[in-house]
Order: C-alpha cells, then sequence, then structure tokens
C-alpha cells in the first residue's frame, strides 16, 4: 500500500515541480483546472434538473449516457494509439531499478494515472451526472455512484492496455506513423459527422433506431457496460447488472494479466530493439537533383524531411479530405467542391507557417554553416510550391471527376479560375509563411511521437496559426477586390482576368515574403536557435 | 607563452592579437540575475590544439557558444585571425568549423546525405562535396553505416558523423565540444589520430573536456575556466606547473572535500 500512495505522491510532486519550474504550466493547470469545475458543474446542474423528467426523456438520457460512454472510451483510446510511443513520466520501465513488485507497481501506475486531473474530472462530472436519477429509488443512485468508479477505471485499465498491446508489436517507423495517420483521419472524419449527417444528426444519434441499436450492443463491452449499470438497476434488471459488472471485472483481470506478461517479455527483450536499418535509399536521393547550391540543400534536406514527417503529412491529407467531405453536401456539392479546393492550401501552409520549429534544433546546421536567410527561404520556397503546384493539379482533376465540369467549356473555364485561385491562395500563404515562421512561432511535438502534446504555449498554439491565416487572406485583397469589381459592375464574364490577377498576386506576395523572411531570420538567427533550444527542453 | 594565472599584455590591455587564431577579450554573458562568462580573456595560437577545461557550469560551453557565432555576448570581442565574429558573423562562421551536438543535426538523413548536406550549405560543390563524404566516411569507419539515418546510429557513431560534418570544408579553426564522450577506445582513438593530423598541418583545434588525462596527453595548450573566467592558460607544463594536470586543476577550482563516512554505508561488511 505503501508504494501505491508513493507512487501517487510522486505524480503531484512532479506535478507541482513542473508548475513551479514553467509559470506557463501552472497558467495552464489554472485553465484545465477551471474547465473541469464548469465541467463538473455544469454536468451536475443539467442533470439535477433532469431528475423529475418523465419516462420519455428518461429514454433520451439512457441514449445520451451511453453515446458519451462510447465517445469517452475510445477517444481516449484513440488518442492513446495517437501518442503512442510517448514515453510518458509514469510509464513502467522508469520504476524498474527500484524492486517493486510486478503487481503493485502496475496497480499503483494505474491508480496514479487515475488520480490525474483528467480521472478525477471524469469521475466527480460522472458523478454530477448522478443528479439525473435522484427522483429514483437509493439503489439506482448507488449503482451509478459505482458505476462512475468502474466506468472511470475501466477507462484507464483499457487505454492502458492499448499502449501495451501496440507497444509490444515492433512496429517499424513507418508503420507506426501509417497509424498515426489512420487515427488522425477517424479523428477527422468523426468531426466532420455533423457535415455528414445533416443538421439533424443529433437527433439521429440519440432517437435513431439504428444508433440505439448499436450502442445496446456496445453495452455489453467493457467500453460502454459501466454507464448502462443505473439504467439496468432503474429497470430492476439486476440479473443484467451482475453480468455487466462480470463483464468489467473479466475486463480487468485479463488486462493486469497481460501488464505482468508485458513486464515479464520487456525485462527479456531489453535493449534489443536497437537494430540498425538501411535506408531503402542508397546514395544521396534527392540531393541528386537539386540545385547545386546552398539552397539546393535546403530543398533537398525539406523534402526528405516531409516525407517522413507524419506531423506535416497528416495535414496534408486536409485538403484531399476537404473536397471529399464537401461532395457528400447534398444540393450545393459542386460549388462547396470547387470552394474545399480553395481552403486547402491556406490549411497545408499552416505548418509551414512554424516550420523552422518543425525542423527544430536542425536549424543549428544552417546557422553553423553560415547559411543566409536568403538561401534558407529560397529552398524552403521552392519545396513549398511545388506542393501547392502538384496538389492543386491532383485536386483540380478530383474535383473535375467529382462536379462533372469538364463536360461544358464554361464549367471548365470556371475550374480551370477556381485551381488558378487556389495555387494563388498557397503562394500568398506560403509567402506569409516564410516571414511568420521568423517570428511568431509555437512549440510542436516531437517528430517521433508526432501526436503527442508539447507541454505549454497552448495559447500561442492556438493564436499563431490564426495569424498566420488571417494575414494571408489579407494578402488576398488585391485578387478580392477584382473579383468584387467584375461582379458589382455585372462583368462576370470576364472572370478569367482573375487568372493571370490571383497568379501575380500570389507570386508577388510569395517573393516579398520569401524577401523579409531572410531578412529577419538573418537578423534574429540567434534568438530563433535559443527559441528553438526552449521548444526542445518541452518535449521532453 | 607567458602564463597564466596573470594575463599576458595583449590580454591586459583589452586588445585583440591578429596573430592568433582566437583571440577573446573581456568577455561577458549573463543569463538572467547569473553571470555565466564573467571577463573572459584568452589567446588561442594558430596550429594549437588547444584544451579548455573547468567544472560543470564554468563557462566553456558559453564561451565556445559565443566563440562561434551561435550566442551574442552581451560585452567584449571575440576575433578569429584578426577578425572580429560579431563584426560580421558568416564570414568567421566560415572559417570554423563547429561540431554540432546531436540534437542539432538532421538525423533522418542519412551518413552520407547528411555529409553532403553539410558541404552543400557551405557553398561547396555538389561534386567536391560527394568526394570529401566519401573520404571522410571512410576515415571515421562508417562505410558499413553511410546509408543508414543518422537516427538509427550509435552514439559514438553520431559523434563521428556531427566531427566529420564539421570538418568538410576544411577549416582553419575546430571547435569540438566534449569531442570524446561516450565513444569506443577504438574510435576515440582514430579521432585522436586525425585531429592530431589536422593540427599538424597548420589548423587549430579547441576542444573542451573533463577527462583531464585526455587533455593531457593531446593537448598543447590548455586553459583552466572557472566561474565564467580564466583561472590558468598556456601549454600544458605551463599550467600543470610541475604536478600532475589534474591535481593542478584541483587546486585551482577547489571544491574537493573528504570522504564523507556515512555511517549506515557499510557494504554489509560490519
Amino acid at each position: 500500500m505503501s508504494e501505491v500512495l508513493s507512487i501517487i505522491r510522486l505524480r503531484w510532486t512532479m506535478q507541482r515541480s513542473a508548475m513551479r519550474a514553467k509559470p506557463v504550466s501552472m497558467v495552464m493547470f489554472v485553465l484545465g483546472l477551471l474547465f473541469s469545475m464548469a465541467l463538473i458543474v455544469g454536468t451536475g446542474i443539467c442533470c439535477w434538473s433532469l431528475g423529475s423528467v418523465d419516462t420519455s426523456e428518461s429514454n433520451i438520457l439512457h441514449a445520451a449516457m451511453l453515446l458519451v460512454g462510447a465517445l469517452l472510451s475510445f477517444g481516449a483510446l484513440l488518442l492513446q494509439i495517437m501518442s503512442l510511443g510517448q514515453g510518458t513520466v509514469l510509464s513502467l520501465s522508469k520504476f524498474e531499478l527500484f524492486g517493486i513488485r510486478d503487481r503493485v507497481l502496475s496497480i499503483s501506475l494505474l491508480l496514479a494515472s487515475v488520480c490525474g486531473i483528467p480521472g478525477i474530472t471524469i469521475l466527480l462530472t460522472l458523478l454530477a451526472s448522478g443528479f439525473a436519477y435522484r427522483s429514483t429509488s437509493v439503489a439506482v443512485i448507488v449503482t451509478a455512484v459505482v458505476s462512475a468508479f468502474l466506468a472511470v477505471i475501466t477507462i484507464f485499465v483499457l487505454t492502458r492496455i492499448i499502449t501495451i498491446l501496440l507497444s509490444s508489436v515492433t512496429f517499424s517507423k513507418k508503420g507506426r506513423n501509417i497509424l498515426h495517420v489512420g487515427a488522425f483521419l477517424v479523428l477527422m472524419a468523426i468531426g466532420q459527422l455533423p457535415n455528414l449527417l445533416g443538421n439533424d444528426y443529433l437527433e439521429l444519434l440519440l432517437y435513431g433506431s439504428a444508433s440505439r441499436g448499436v450502442l445496446g450492443m456496445l453495452a455489453w463491452t467493457p467500453f460502454v457496460a459501466a454507464f448502462q449499470l443505473p439504467f439496468d438497476a432503474m429497470a430492476g434488471q439486476w440479473l443484467f447488472v451482475a453480468i455487466r459488472v462480470l463483464v468489467i471485472a473479466v475486463t480487468w483481470a485479463f488486462c493486469h494479466w497481460l501488464c505482468m506478461w508485458y513486464l515479464r517479455k520487456a525485462r527479456q527483450s531489453s535493449g534489443s530493439s536497437t537494430v540498425k536499418v538501411v535506408s531503402g535509399q542508397k546514395g544521396l536521393g534527392l540531393f541528386r537533383f537539386v540545385p547545386d547550391n546552398a539552397s539546393g540543400a535546403v530543398s533537398a534536406r525539406l523534402a526528405i524531411y516531409l516525407r517522413k514527417d507524419v506531423r506535416q503529412i497528416s495535414m496534408l491529407i486536409l485538403p484531399l479530405l476537404l473536397v471529399v467531405m464537401a461532395a457528400f453536401r447534398g444540393a450545393n456539392a459542386s460549388d462547396a467542391v470547387w470552394q474545399a479546393t480553395l481552403v486547402g492550401p491556406l490549411l497545408v501552409m499552416i505548418c509551414e507557417s512554424n516550420g523552422l520549429a518543425y525542423d527544430g534544433r536542425g536549424l543549428y546546421m544552417e546557422a553553423i554553416c553560415a547559411v543566409r536567410g536568403w538561401y534558407d527561404r529560397i529552398g524552403r520556397m521552392r519545396v513549398n510550391a511545388a506542393i501547392i503546384v502538384v496538389y492543386g493539379m491532383l485536386l483540380m482533376v478530383i474535383a473535375f471527376a467529382i462536379t462533372g465540369y469538364w463536360k461544358t467549356p464554361e464549367h471548365i473555364l470556371e475550374g480551370l479560375i477556381y485551381t488558378v485561385a487556389a495555387m494563388s491562395v498557397g503562394l500568398c500563404s506560403l509567402g506569409v509563411a516564410e516571414v511568420v515562421s521568423c517570428t511568431l512561432m509555437y512549440p510542436v511535438a516531437p517528430m517521433d511521437r508526432p501526436f503527442s502534446a508539447p507541454q505549454g504555449r497552448g495559447a500561442t498554439q492556438f493564436l499563431f496559426p490564426i495569424i498566420h491565416v488571417v494575414v494571408s487572406l489579407v494578402t488576398l485583397l488585391p485578387s478580392i477586390l477584382v473579383v468584387v469589381l467584375l461582379l458589382v459592375t455585372h462583368n462576370a464574364g470576364l472572370m478569367w482576368i482573375m487568372m493571370p490577377v490571383s497568379l501575380i498576386n500570389g507570386l508577388a506576395v510569395l517573393f516579398l515574403g520569401s524577401w523579409l523572411g531572410g531578412k529577419l531570420m538573418d537578423a534574429r538567427m540567434t534568438k530563433i536557435l535559443s527559441t528553438l533550444d526552449d521548444f526542445a527542453s518541452l518535449q521532453q | 607563452m607567458a602564463v597564466s594565472n596573470e594575463m599576458t599584455t595583449s590580454q591586459g590591455n583589452g586588445v585583440a592579437n591578429p596573430r592568433m587564431a582566437v583571440s577573446i577579450r573581456g568577455l561577458v554573458k549573463r543569463f538572467g540575475a547569473k553571470t555565466a562568462v564573467n571577463n573572459l580573456n584568452l589567446d588561442i595560437p594558430v596550429s594549437s590544439f588547444y584544451g579548455l577545461v573547468g567544472p560543470n557550469g564554468a563557462g566553456k560551453t558559453t564561451t565556445l557558444r559565443m566563440l562561434t557565432g551561435l550566442l551574442a555576448p552581451d560585452a567584449g570581442s571575440v576575433s578569429i585571425f584578426g577578425h572580429d565574429v560579431w563584426t560580421d558573423v558568416n564570414a568567421a562562421k566560415r572559417m570554423i568549423g563547429v561540431m554540432p551536438e546531436s540534437s542539432q543535426i538532421f538525423d533522418r538523413l542519412t551518413g552520407m546525405q547528411l555529409l553532403v548536406y553539410s558541404g552543400m550549405l557551405r557553398g561547396m560543390k555538389r561534386k567536391e562535396s560527394i568526394a570529401r563524404a566519401r573520404d571522410l566516411i571512410k576515415a571515421f569507419d562508417l562505410q558499413d553505416s553511410a546509408n543508414v539515418m543518422v537516427a538509427d546510429y550509435s552514439t559514438g557513431m553520431t559523434k563521428k558523423i556531427c566531427l566529420a560534418s564539421a570538418m568538410i570544408h576544411s577549416p582553419r579553426v575546430l571547435v569540438l565540444d566534449e569531442p570524446f564522450e561516450a565513444v569506443d577506445p577504438v574510435s576515440s582513438a582514430n579521432l585522436k589520430d586525425i585531429l592530431i593530423e589536422y593540427a599538424a598541418t597548420g589548423g587549430t583545434v579547441i576542444i573542451s573536456s573533463h577527462v583531464m588525462a585526455l587533455v593531457e596527453r593531446m593537448c598543447t595548450h590548455v586553459a583552466v575556466i572557472d566561474k565564467g573566467h580564466v583561472c590558468a592558460s598556456g601549454t600544458v607544463d605551463e599550467v600543470a606547473a610541475g604536478q600532475d594536470l589534474e591535481d593542478r586543476f584541483l587546486q585551482l577550482v577547489g571544491g574537493r572535500h573528504a570522504a564523507a563516512h556515512l555511517d549506515w554505508l557499510d557494504g554489509g561488511a560490519r
């Protein structure tokens, strides 16, 4: 028992130390605490008001609780998959020198993670949701309280076990990246669900017979079983309560056994994973094909990195995803698809607007080698402009195929105007990114843990990309003004003028941005390096 | 060169010595309330193998960062062959080769790619970069790993590729921060041979190290740095002053005390 308490105390001691070392951690902690309290109080008030509802509304509550349970469990698992490889402070390996028994260590670490702010918040929120049953019997309320504890522990047991299962399989870096991108796509698709299901999506999820059927089945799995318990108790189905508790207990036992197995296996195979991997690329790869100067070296390096950097590859998928999603918009699908091609490049260049932070301390090589900022910017511009043009063409082909605009000359012209405009958006966004990336930097996840959250600076991670997007839109004003002018003067037939106008607009902003970015980089290099050192310490 | 605990004449008058490979005058760097480098003066002769030694936090790495143009000093000057580093930082950088730390390289490139990248960044032509990269890979015994991502290298191999990337443009001064840390004895011996040969051809090597035996064996000159300034500098013999260099070092920086004699730490024998 003393080991369990020690590890829980250790968890909170480390939290306090982090806050003492970095004021921004304290700010984030307080904000997190406020959010948690708002969630708990909000849930409590909502459920209190539901406490005297009639049976028809208790059916909605039932569906809502199961839905929340499913989202909570699967969301936690998905996030765990995405942060695979993240070395948490409370990992099993950190305690292997202390001679703590495996069983005790495993339970201690589980309880320590439950005792964090997220675990306590979920627990108190679920307990607060128990107010919804206040007009029922004492037995139901007691079941709700017990089910809250069961639900929280089960979620943490499952997330822990998914880490162990995925870690025990020897993933190659490539395999791991594919897993990350897959999880990212699922999350994005879930985010787009309201668009796909239309405005009545909540009604569909809460009242739809299909969704109820699925939730009913999930209630027999450890993911959602705990959330079903109060409703079984309400219906007096105590046998179902017993079976579901048994499902949960068996899950815990199995996960505990799996954890013990993993600890034994890890001990036997410790250190055997340091195998050299010969790169598939013999020789110089892209370094052979770039211009023979410093900017060429920057281009080759950046292109090689982009191919291997899942953090940025995920963003590259977004424009395609947006176009495909827009195709399901019903009546206005064609317009939505072409408009999506305009938004995509803006999102893709968000990564480049923080490009130096994505490169990390590798930038020291350029600083050591006295590379002028202008050469760096040209090197980066070359690669990103190529991506914008090639990707723009690809999206054009897809958009033509989806909308059928290739059938008439008018529509072909419209499609071409959209395509050139989209490229112009990309070029403007790139030009702004070349300036912004030297000034408004924010920390990102390390390359080998692409979806882990870098500690602190949450506000900058949110604000700086918005600034980049807004400034990019401002630089597009000349093109926007010409469009407005053509429409106001009823000269929509001359819209083809937009092709050269937007192209000149994009190229001008790109050139100006790269030149200014180069100057800024030269002037701020030591400051940039110090900022990158700071970011690297946040990734530990 | 006169030694040591007192500054030489040129150091004393605060004017950089253009005959020196590196000449540092009145260098100061503060981080908040802490003064990391405190009025540091040092002359490093051409073709010397110069060791900077000092306890942890003495200011060695900060000094090297200011010397290599990676950190702006709060006061003082650094000149390389008479050129002030901070007047034209890029010109100074072109004269020196700095060994990056393992976290300061693009480790998703292969060893070969990293060296060619380093060469091309220095303005060398691709063909020349490739030829020199091949020579360096052979000299550092990395032929089998030339096409392996540097991220998959061992610590020692990474040190070697970092050193190679600092040498590819044949600099006049090499600056190495703890170059032999975590390098196996065989690789270490090979690295030392390369560096000694380089110094013999007129190159100047500046290393920082904690290993006194290594400094005593390899370096022609040494400077003991403590609390941000130079306690003693000169040839190794001059600084050692007839003693073992490690004893002399401990004498200069202090901090050595008697064993703690912890009663409970008995190894089970009592």
